[in-house]
């Protein structure tokens, strides 16, 4: 199930027939300030997209919102032919599809590597321990830690850390994976493990939403590159392309800024 | 001089003086004693006391020795402390949780009681607890605070089960029920882990037992007895009685130490970073999840050091009851001391015994934080 | 929608949705608007309308159904100063005044250079001349007439003026390297700390009469002192060892590769910082101090409380306790919380404006 360098070009094609997100109008109001103005996006089901931006752009934002850890104040969300919104019940519905990893890992820190992994599908899903903690160690071995199982968080490494919190999203089988500037808060030396885990997910087909500013990722994994600026979205396209030739001024900035 | 040789010189010095002061204190007590006619020894422990205490949890009589005298006293500040910590932790829980909701009516009320306790000294409000009593109370007849208790000057009276004849069949039966109950939860948690699906049986065993006390109340009746209060003027008779001293005392505590302790639990609570309620909704999880799974036994574990301490406070504030009239152990010693003039021996004494108190306070909070960091 | 009608609005429906939106807040705002309601009327019925004021007599009192506040209208000036003679009244109301200010002064780090100390000598100096009295002029007014509320400033200041010096000292001993100073330092910080106030005071009633020879025997009043010294003194070093376990170990190294020796690298770099890092919980250590004079009545000095007690006793008027003691409260809450609020505002103006 996994190959080994992840190419453009050797990743399996997104589906475009049936959106697995689908964004319209969206927007956020923090009090006076706008975070999201009228964003529109549409994000085919395997398809895998880099999100990058000046800082304040929304880009954090925007994800947030898909799986309602922030509410949308205008506009629709629709995640898996369901809308977003305060109701209970498909509000679980939806989070159980969609994985998140966080800037700050935010993985348990009372709870073994295991017994964080193993919450979301025993109390979630209903899965019976067992069946539970069998997922959870194949995940587990896939992002290569399986021996860590019964340490605790904070006996980790950050890289370590992360890869656990991305093991813990997948073990609830979700059809989305969110990712929220993962690898920001490591040390240099372990970006790569972490970004090689990621490669394997994108060239396993998983529907990906990135926040980075990792742009060889893009370059190796992304169909699309996004660029945000001040709530909206500037520019999309093929990793090719934006890199090559940007279309806004504002683009050529920022790129010009992060790729030195 | 090397480094070494002066820190040894240090040291010496230090213990010398430390040493040479005690030397010369013990000297002086001595002389001081004998002057008086007062000698060293622990043999008045088992003298007769000759002093009455105005109330007790032991049965206790001025014929009884000293030293029995002494374990009254600390069983007083036992039951005191121990109530008062019961009491004041769930109230104190409660308003930490109220601190920090968004009701801006409720929160105020939380904040305002913190305050209050934080800015009153609690001996006052001891003080203030028990003349208000003494002037909101009827001075020739008993009020009744329905459900069958009475409070009046002469204490508070609440109806308690007989548990003469029937009476401990069914409280042998509560008992069994709770025992039942807690077992239906263990094995419904054994099913969860095997199959996923937690069954209902706690709650259905929870009916029952209910059902169970219920109708045997109802059958029993005839031949229960509660022994209810009956006012006689303001007078009390029967019941279980306490003396409005320590009707004070634990009102006055409790409501002083549930400030502080609310405090703890809001900031424990606001502790809890952000992130760790984000990743416990993105997996799924309601708001009573994350809170049950995530967010509690991790406060758990940042608010015992300061539980501590507050269970400590609470032992050192049952000392004020001095001013009020009820005997905890200070004032027994204090007593005992006045009469049989053993100051030295009386001081260590008391030094001993509420270190021993707080030592276990602390032994036991420990062991509270061992067994989560098991879990 | 222009910027200031959206934030009014959203605020409106924010307060909104605060007090009713969800069920919960809901029952909530339900819960506390019926207690507010049972309780807030009888409240105002009993200590405002059907109160006694003016003219402060006890036939006032007698026919007010109410609170009596005419005896605290009355007899405010000895509750607040004990049996001080009437005349000299001012005196102790400067030294309340001095002592607080002096209270107020400390609390800032700006303040904290050795000229503090000398001031602290120099207003207790001034406070012992102005309440006893016996020269410049002054009536002399012996130790037992002084009470209330100076008594309770006095006690605090005192406490803590020496305690905390003491404090410091106790906190660097905890933390030797030296084995034997540590193990004193520590057993003296422990047990003060498991013991409880009262009985710190009445140890020191009772044994210091043993302890020392008649002819140094303290009275009553130092007694005490000595006893809230020795407690203040646990209390601080254990705040002030925080403070120095806080300072990041960078700091001790950075003093001692300048080649500074122990007592200067505490006095000019360590000292300063630890215990700026721990204002707030100094500022609650002198409140606490503040709340524990209290128990000095039960040793029978005349703080603010027994001054009240003293005051109930007076057989013209019907003891109006619940009224003292609602009067005494206001008046440590206004000295408490004022203390903490302005300790607050000076951290925070401090920081806003470093660098």
């Amino acid at each position: 199930m996994t190959s080994d360098t992840a190419q453009a070009s050797a990743l399996p094609h997104p589906d475009f027939a049936s959106p697995a997100i689908v964004m319209r109008g969206v927007g956020k109001n923090y009090g006076n300030f706008q975070a999201l103005r009228g964003v529109d996006l549409e994000v085919a089901r395997g398809e895998r997209i880099v999100i990058c931006g000046p800082s304040g752009s929304g880009k954090s934002t925007l994800i947030r919102c898909i799986n309602h850890l922030e509410q949308h104040d205008a506009g629709q969300i629709i995640v898996n032919d369901m809308e977003v919104g305060s109701e209970l019940k498909q509000l679980q519905a939806i989070r159980a599809q969609v994985g998140m990893v966080f800037q700050s890992f935010n993985l348990f820190p009372h709870l073994s590597i295991l017994e964080n992994c193993i919450l979301g599908p025993t109390w979630v899903r209903k899965l019976p321990r067992a069946e539970a903690e069998a997922k959870a160690m194949a995940l587990l071995e896939r992002v290569k830690i399986p021996d860590q199982a019964n340490k605790r968080p904070g006996q980790l490494s950050g890289g370590q850390q992360q890869r656990v919190a991305i093991a813990r999203a997948l073990c609830m089988e979700p059809s989305v994976m969110l990712f929220d500037e993962p690898t920001s808060a490591l040390d240099p030396e372990m970006v790569k493990e972490v970004l090689d885990v990621m490669l394997e997910l994108a060239s396993d087909g998983m529907t990906m939403l990135v926040v980075t500013h990792e742009m060889g990722f893009a370059r190796q994994a992304a169909d699309r590159v996004i660029f945000m600026d001040q709530g909206q979205i500037l520019e999309s396209a093929p990793p090719e392309q934006f890199f090559a030739n940007p279309e806004h001024e504002r683009t050529r900035t920022f790129l010009s800024q992060i790729l030195h | 001089m090397s480094r070494a040789t002066r820190n040894f010189v240090y040291q010496a010095i230090a213990l010398g003086v430390a040493l040479g002061v005690l030397a010369l204190v013990a000297a002086t007590t001595i002389a001081n004693l004998e002057a008086r006619g007062i000698s060293l020894g622990l043999t008045f422990l088992w003298d007769r006391a000759g002093f009455t205490l105005s109330e007790t949890w032991l049965p206790y009589n001025p014929d009884d020795s000293n030293i029995y005298a002494l374990v009254v006293g600390v069983g007083n500040t036992l039951v005191v402390t121990a109530l008062v910590a019961a009491l004041s932790t769930i109230l104190g829980g409660f308003l930490g949780v109220l601190r920090i909701s968004d009701n801006p009516l409720s929160a105020g009320f939380a904040r305002s009681w913190v305050e209050f306790s934080r800015n009153s000294p609690p001996i006052l409000l001891l003080l203030f607890l028990y003349s208000l009593l003494g002037q909101v109370l009827p001075v020739d007849s008993a009020a009744s605070l329905g459900g069958g208790a009475y409070l009046s000057l002469r204490g508070l009276a609440i109806p308690v089960l007989d548990l003469g004849g029937q009476g401990i069949l069914l409280f042998f039966t509560l008992l069994v029920g709770l025992v039942v109950f807690v077992v239906a939860g263990h094995l419904a948690s054994e099913r969860q882990k095997r199959t996923g699906v937690r069954p209902p049986w706690q709650a259905i065993a929870g009916a029952l037992v209910a059902l169970l006390i219920v109708g045997l109340t109802v059958a029993l009746s005839p031949g229960l007895r509660l022994d209810m209060p009956a006012a006689d003027g303001p007078d009390i008779v029967g019941g279980f009685v306490v003396s409005p001293e320590f009707f004070t005392l634990i009102v006055g505590l409790t409501v002083y130490t549930s400030g502080f302790i609310a405090e703890i639990v809001r900031t424990g609570l606001q502790s809890i970073t952000r992130g760790q309620w984000e990743a416990a909704y993105a997996l799924g999880l309601t708001r009573g999840q994350a809170l049950r799974l995530v967010i509690i036994p991790q406060m758990f574990r940042v608010i015992i050091p300061p539980m501590n301490s507050q269970y400590v406070n609470i032992v050192k504030n049952s000392t004020l009851v001095i001013a009020i009239g009820y005997a905890d152990f200070m004032v027994t010693a204090g007593t005992m001391i006045n009469r049989t003039s053993k100051a030295v021996e009386g001081t260590v004494i008391i030094i001993l015994v509420y270190l021993a108190i707080n030592l276990t306070i602390s032994w036991v909070m420990n062991q509270i934080n061992r067994s989560f960091e098991k879990a | 929608m222009s910027a200031s009608a959206i934030s009014s609005s959203a605020r409106g429906a924010g307060l909104w949705r605060s007090l009713f939106g969800s069920r919960l807040n809901f029952a909530l705002t339900v819960i506390f608007a019926l207690l507010l309601a049972a309780i807030l009327p009888i409240i105002v019925q009993w200590s405002i309308i059907d109160a006694a004021f003016f003219p402060a007599i006890p036939q006032t009192c007698e026919t007010a159904a109410g609170a009596c506040w005419s005896f605290i209208i009355a007899k405010h000036s000895q509750i607040l100063f004990g049996i001080y003679p009437y005349d000299e009244r001012w005196r102790p109301l400067i030294v309340c005044l001095l002592l607080l200010g002096l209270l107020i002064h400390s609390v800032r780090p700006t303040a904290w250079r050795p000229s503090l100390a000398a001031w602290w000598l120099v207003a207790l100096t001034a406070c012992w001349v102005l309440l006893g009295g016996g020269m410049f002029g002054l009536v002399e007014v012996t130790s037992d007439k002084w009470g209330g509320l100076p008594v309770t400033l006095i006690l605090t200041v005192v406490a803590i003026g020496f305690g905390f010096p003491s404090g410091v000292l106790l906190a660097l001993a905890r933390r030797s390297d030296l084995p034997v100073i540590r193990l004193l330092a520590t057993m003296f910080i422990e047990i003060t700390r498991a013991l409880p106030l009262l009985s710190i005071l009445f140890i020191a009633s009772i044994m210091l009469p043993l302890l020392v020879p008649e002819a140094f025997l303290p009275d009553k009043f130092w007694r005490a002192l000595i006893a809230l010294v020795l407690f203040a003194s646990a209390y601080m070093a254990e705040v002030v060892r925080g403070g120095l376990q806080a300072l990041p170990r960078g700091q001790y190294e950075a003093a001692d590769a300048l080649g500074l020796s122990y007592w200067q690298s505490r006095r000019l770099i360590i000292l300063p910082q630890a215990v700026a890092l721990v204002i707030p919980a100094l500022t609650n250590t002198v409140i606490v101090m503040i709340k524990n004079t209290s128990l000095v009545l039960v040793v029978g000095l005349f703080d603010l409380i027994s001054s009240g007690k003293a005051a109930l006793a007076d057989p013209e008027w019907r003891s109006p306790a619940v009224e003292v003691y609602l009067f005494i409260t206001a008046i440590y809450f206004v000295l408490c919380f004022g203390f903490s609020r302005f300790a607050d505002s000076l951290e925070r103006r401090s920081k806003g404006s470093v660098r």
